[in-house]
C-alpha cells in the first residue's frame, strides 16, 4: 500500500519535541557580532598606525637633530600607559627621562597623533582613532610581516571584550610593553613563519573566549617603524595576524613572550576552547 | 536596540518546529541543530527589521540548507532510482514506527530542493503559494516538484513492501 499524505505527515512529525536553547543562541549571535566588530576595528587600527607611522617617521627624521637624546643611550624605555579607556583620545606619553615635549604630528582625517620624543612612536590612541578604508590593511604587497630588520617590538593592548561584547578598557599599567633583543627576535620569527594560508580546520561558529585586540609595532635599530601587525587574541581558534604583508594564520606566540603578552588579561589569552552547542539536546 | 524579549518569545513558540524541520532537511540530528542555529542567528541579527519572522526564518533555514548541500556535493547524492527497501523478515503487520522510519530514510534520498518542498508542504503545512514564496520558485515548479517527490516516495515504499 502506497503511503498517503497523512502517512507522510505523520512520518515527518515523528520525533519532534526538542526546542532551541534561546539563551545560548543569543549569546552566540552577540559573540559573532562582537568578533566581527573587533576584527574590523583591529584592521582599521592597522591602517591608522601604518599611515601615521609613515607621516610621523618622516616628521621625526627631519627633526631628529633637535630631539633630546634618550637617557638610556638608545634603548627604548617603556612608553607608559597609552590608553585610559577604550575609545578615548589618550595617547602615549613620553618615556621617563627623555627631555623635550612629545611631537605632535598630523594624523589622518584631522585626528592628531602624538609620538614619544625618544624617536619611537607610542601606541596609537585607540582603535577608534583609525580611519576608513580598512581593506588596505589586509595586505597583499609581499609576504613579510615586517619590511626591515626589527630589533624591538612595541606591544599595544586595547582592552578586552567578553562574550557579551562588553568592552573592558585596559588597566593603565598594562597597556603597552616593549620587547628587546632575543625576545623580540623570537616574536618576529614566529610571525614571519606563521602560515600565509588558512588551514582547512573548521572553527566553531561561536566565539568561545573573551578576545583582546593587540598591536605589535616592529622597530628597527634607529627606532623607526619597520611594520605593524595586529591580531585578536583569545579567539576560539585560528588566530589571524594582519599586517602590510600577507595575513598570517594559526599564529601561536612563542612561550617566552607569554609573560610580555600578559598585558592582555589572562582570561583573554585562552584559545581553542570549544563552547557547548547552543541547542539543548 | 534589539527587542530581545520579542525574539525569545518567537523562539519559544516556533523553535521546536524549526529545529525539527532543520533535522528533516538535513537528515541528521546534529547538522539539523547547526542549521537552525545558523537560521535563527540571521533572524536575531535582523530582528526589528523583519515584518514576518516565521516565514523569514523558514526561508533562512531552507536557503542555508541548500547552500550547505551545494558545498557538500561530495557527500549525499540523491539518486534517480531510490534504493529498494527490502525487509526479508517482514512482519505481516508492519508497525507504524517502522513505516515512518522508512519514509524518513527515503526522504533523505531526495535532492535538497525536493526535500525542502516536501518538508514545507507536509511538515510545515504551507500552501503551494507559501512554499513557492519561501523557496523563491514559481508555484508550478512547487507543484511538479511535490508530485515528483511524492511519486518517488510511493514507488520506493511500494517496491519495498512488494518484496
Amino acid at each position: 500500500m502506497s503511503p498517503s499524505e497523512s502517512d507522510l505527515r505523520a512520518a515527518l512529525r515523528d520525533g519532534e519535541g526538542d526546542n532551541v536553547n534561546v539563551d545560548r543562541l543569543i549569546l552566540g549571535a552577540e559573540a559573532d557580532v562582537a568578533r566581527r566588530k573587533s576584527r574590523l576595528l583591529t584592521t582599521a587600527a592597522v591602517v591608522g598606525v601604518l599611515a601615521c607611522a609613515g607621516v610621523g617617521g618622516g616628521f621625526l627624521a627631519s627633526n631628529s637633530g633637535n630631539d633630546a637624546k634618550s637617557a638610556s643611550g638608545g634603548s627604548m624605555a617603556r612608553p607608559g600607559a597609552s590608553n585610559n579607556g577604550y575609545g578615548s583620545d589618550a595617547i602615549a606619553r613620553p618615556a621617563g627621562g627623555a627631555s623635550g615635549n612629545a611631537a605632535e604630528v598630523p594624523g589622518l582625517a584631522g585626528r592628531r597623533v602624538f609620538a614619544a620624543s625618544t624617536g619611537a612612536p607610542g601606541c596609537p590612541p585607540s582603535a577608534t582613532e583609525a580611519t576608513s578604508d580598512a581593506a588596505k590593511a589586509t595586505g597583499t604587497a609581499g609576504t613579510r610581516v615586517f619590511t626591515a630588520r626589527v630589533t624591538s617590538v612595541l606591544l599595544c593592548s586595547y582592552g578586552r571584550e567578553d562574550l557579551t561584547g562588553s568592552l573592558q578598557p585596559p588597566q593603565a599599567s598594562s597597556t603597552s610593553r616593549v620587547l628587546h633583543g632575543a625576545a623580540a627576535s623570537r616574536l618576529v620569527a614566529s610571525l614571519e613563519r606563521a602560515p600565509t594560508r588558512a588551514s582547512s580546520r573548521m572553527c566553531p561558529m561561536v566565539r568561545t573566549a573573551a578576545s583582546a585586540p593587540l598591536l605589535m609595532i616592529g622597530l628597527d635599530a634607529n627606532g623607526r617603524v619597520a611594520g605593524t601587525a595586529s591580531t585578536l587574541l583569545g579567539t576560539a581558534c585560528n588566530v589571524v595576524v594582519f599586517s602590510a604583508g600577507a595575513p598570517r594564520y594559526d599564529w601561536n606566540p612563542p612561550a617566552d613572550v607569554g609573560a610580555a603578552l600578559s598585558i592582555v588579561p589572562p582570561a583573554a589569552s585562552a584559545t581553542n576552547r570549544v563552547h557547548p552547542s547552543p541547542i539543548s539536546s | 536596540m534589539r527587542d530581545e524579549a520579542g525574539f525569545r518569545s518567537f523562539v519559544e513558540t516556533n523553535g521546536a518546529t524549526l529545529l525539527h524541520a532543520a533535522r528533516l532537511l538535513t537528515g541528521d540530528h546534529h547538522r539539523g541543530e547547526d542549521l537552525v542555529q545558523t537560521a535563527l542567528t540571521r533572524v536575531y541579527l535582523k530582528w526589528g527589521r523583519i515584518d514576518a519572522p516565521l516565514p523569514y526564518a523558514r526561508r533562512a533555514l531552507v536557503n542555508a540548507h541548500i547552500d550547505q548541500s551545494r558545498r557538500r556535493w561530495w557527500g549525499e547524492r540523491p539518486t534517480e532510482t531510490l534504493p529498494e527497501v527490502v525487509d526479508t523478515e517482514q512482519d505481516a503487520a508492519t508497525t507504524a514506527s517502522d513505516s515512518r522510519d522508512e519514509l524518513r530514510r527515503i526522504l533523505n534520498g531526495l535532492a535538497a530542493k525536493e526535500r525542502a518542498v516536501v518538508v514545507l508542504r507536509y511538515y510545515c503545512d504551507l500552501s503551494e503559494q507559501e512554499t513557492a514564496a519561501t523557496l523563491g520558485m514559481p508555484v508550478g515548479t512547487v507543484k511538479s516538484t511535490c508530485s515528483r517527490a511524492l511519486a518517488r516516495l510511493r514507488v520506493a515504499v511500494t517496491s519495498g513492501v512488494d518484496q
